[in-house]
């Protein structure tokens, strides 16, 4: 805001005016007062001289007629108390002066007689010719000259206006300063509350009232906007303070959460931490255990065989049938610490993802599991063309097991079939492997992926409980997703990702 | 109210205007002639003559003098045969505000009854008095030309004052006839006697 800078304008301006006021009027008025004069002037002085001259000629008539020119003098020298007269002079009938008058120290000079009555104005002076009659005789004529003094008397009418003017000035210009405390102090002081609120932003200033006038009012008015301006700069500063108030109130929160983040973050790593150490604490121990397990497991076996060998025929029938179920047992067992032990292993070998054809890996998969068991007729179909991206050894085993499965599952059906195939869907790719063979209860479906969970007999359809497990391990490592659904005695048909669409091509392009 | 055009008036008098003119110029010229001889006392009488025509304008008669607006104006002349011919033809076709001039010449006061100027000429000496004893009363302004002032019982008389007809004016006789003399005459009369000096 700039700062409100007056210099005095008003005061100049209302000077101004009064000054220019003043002078005009007096000027028109000195103006028509001096015209007015001056015809005033004219006119009376023309007609006293018309009256002066006709009085000479009626005084003189008698003295022309009794050829009296002393008397004529006589009369013409009475105009001695008159000095505008300069000179007057009459002349006889035929134009020989009769008597004459001068005034003192004026030169005669008369002049040559006009044949008209008149009067004649010739710069100073005005000349004025009368003849003198009676009844129809002419018995002379009367001439004066007097002064005409109409420009001495324009000079010194305008001189007077002038002096008049200058004094009306003074005047004004005194009058004007008693006039501008009742105008322009009661202005000046609005202006000087005005200047005073800009520069100090105080608006709880008040202009006073001095007058009831128009400026009273502005003075009201201004008040009333400034009361207007206080109240709504209090409000604004109260709705100012509480939003600084909120926000403060709600960057504190924000401080509170972030903190409450971090904690959580650290709490969350420090937990992630302990459950990986747990968790390696415990692979370490499972893959301990099943490797120590095999010893002994291999020395039953050996010696339970080595006993079968050497005894031969020696034995009896029952316990062959002892060693038998010995050996059939550790071998299980065996089989089960190798799944063990593989289940282990997936967490400690890493991920080598690479461009893959599931067509070919499930065909592979089909094909080692025909020669395997060359009695079973089972109808496998496998789309063609299935691409993904993964780890080549651990996705043959995903599909080993889950066609694995599928085929010991239809081992007791009749007509088996087992397909491979893709679905798409937002952009994903789902795979899946179903069959038709025993199936299970879906209320049994969260316990599948468990190690050692088992929905059938082993006598029903042998296995370890760990296959399903080394598959969602797999899977998982893979950022997919496994699932499955079946209706039991009808098939079961087992789904799975690989991996997000984004990661997919990511992997692809390493 | 203007007096009429120079040019206007010399028009309309014309050649009665160039006679008067004419015959001012003659007068004028022998006034100025400074010794009177016999000859010279004609111009005197004709000077006195346009004198006494003049006298007209500035005298007032009586209510009741005249008896009509354009009853003539009456110049009796007693003893001056030939101021009487000069008068007769100054103011031939000429007026006295407004009334004719007639000039009559007087052997004796008989017919004073209708006159109003009566010039009584030195030829009259002798019985002046007589003659201004029979005009005592009447409105008749009595015209003399005396030298010796005592013996005046007239209202004017004429007297030569350096070589120019002058005249003196007795008033008191002139409030005895009733009749009233114009200031402006008197302003040009040589002396105003206001009272008698008896």
């Amino acid at each position: 805001m700039k700062p409100i800078e007056f210099l005095n304008p008003i005061r100049r301006k209302m000077l101004a005016t009064m000054m220019a006021t003043t002078a005009i009027a007096l000027l028109v008025a000195g103006g028509t007062m001096l015209i007015l004069d001056l015809r005033t002037y004219h006119n009376n002085w023309i007609k006293d001289i018309s009256a002066q001259i006709e009085l000479l000629g009626l005084s003189s008539m008698a003295a022309l007629q009794f050829d009296d020119p002393a008397v004529a003098q006589e009369n013409l020298s009475l105009l001695r108390i008159r000095p505008e007269f300069q000179a007057a002079a009459i002349y006889d009938p035929h134009g020989k002066l009769f008597a004459s008058y001068v005034r003192d120290g004026l030169i005669p000079d008369f002049p040559r007689i006009p044949e008209n009555d008149g009067i004649q104005i010739n710069g100073g002076t005005i000349d004025a010719f009368r003849r003198i009659i009676q009844g129809n005789q002419i018995l002379g004529l009367v001439f004066i000259r007097a002064d005409y003094k109409l420009t001495q008397n324009l000079l010194k009418g305008l001189g007077i206006v002038a002096v008049v003017i200058v004094i009306a000035l003074l005047v004004a210009m005194l009058i004007s300063g008693w006039l501008q405390s009742f105008l322009i102090n009661p202005i000046l002081a609005i202006a000087d509350v005005a200047r005073e609120v800009v520069t100090k932003r105080d608006f709880s200033l008040r202009a006073r009232k001095m007058s009831n006038d128009e400026i009273g009012a502005l003075a009201e008015a201004f008040n009333s906007m400034l009361e207007e301006i206080e109240s709504r700069t209090d409000e604004l500063e109260t709705s100012n303070k509480v939003l600084e108030k909120e926000v403060s109130e709600r960057r504190k929160a924000e401080e509170e959460i972030r903190r409450l983040n971090q904690d959580l973050d650290i709490r969350v790593q420090k937990r992630t931490a302990e459950l990986e150490a747990a968790n390696k604490e415990l692979e370490s121990f499972s893959y301990s255990v099943s490797h120590d397990l095999r010893t002994p497991l291999r020395a039953i076996d050996g010696f339970s065989r080595v006993l079968a060998d050497d005894l031969g025929d020696n034995l009896s029938e029952n316990a062959k049938l002892y060693i038998g179920k010995v050996r059939d047992s550790t071998q299980r067992m065996g089989q089960l610490i190798e799944d063990l032990l593989n289940l282990s292993k997936l967490s400690r070998t890493d991920l080598r993802p690479n461009p893959l054809d599931l067509s070919v890996i499930a065909q592979e998969v089909v094909d080692n599991l025909r020669q395997s068991s060359s009695d079973r007729e089972v109808d496998v179909s496998i789309w063609d063309d299935m691409k993904a991206t993964g780890d080549a050894r651990l996705i043959r085993v995903v599909f080993e097991n889950l066609l694995g499965n599928a085929w010991k599952f239809t081992s007791k059906t009749g007509n088996p079939r087992i397909e491979i195939g893709t679905i798409q869907e937002e952009n994903k790719s789902i795979y899946f492997v179903r069959d038709n063979g025993a199936g299970f209860d879906m209320d049994y479906a969260d316990k599948l992926f468990r190690v050692f969970q088992r929905l059938h007999g082993q006598s029903e359809f042998p296995g370890t409980g760990v296959g399903l497990a080394t598959v969602q391990r797999i899977i998982h490592r893979h950022g997919g997703r496994i699932w499955a659904n079946s209706t039991p005695g009808k098939g079961a048909a087992f789904f799975f990702t690989l991996t997000d669409s984004g990661n997919t091509r990511g992997q692809e392009s390493i | 109210m203007h007096p009429p055009d120079y040019r206007a008036t010399r028009a309309r008098t014309g050649k009665t205007f160039l006679a008067y003119v004419a015959g001012l110029v003659l007068i004028l010229v022998l006034t100025m002639v400074n010794t009177v001889y016999p000859q010279e006392r004609v111009l005197e009488h004709q000077v006195k003559a346009a004198f006494l025509y003049k006298f007209g304008n500035y005298i007032d008669w009586p209510e009741g003098t005249f008896e009509s607006e354009d009853d003539p104006l009456t110049i009796g002349v007693i003893g001056a045969d030939d101021l009487a011919e000069g008068l007769r033809e100054i103011v031939r076709d000429k007026t006295i505000k407004g009334r004719p001039v007639v000039v009559r010449t007087l052997e004796s006061t008989d017919s004073l009854q209708t006159t109003h100027i009566l010039f009584i000429g030195r030829a009259t000496r002798s019985y002046l008095n007589s003659v201004i004893a029979s005009t005592r009363g009447k409105p008749i302004v009595t015209v003399t030309e005396t030298e010796d002032p005592l013996a005046q019982g007239g209202i004017i008389n004429f007297i030569i004052d350096n070589d120019k007809v002058r005249f003196d004016i007795e008033l008191a006789a002139a409030n005895t006839s009733n009749i009233k003399i114009s200031a402006r005459l008197l302003g040009v009369a040589r002396k105003v006697i206001t009272a008698t000096s008896s």
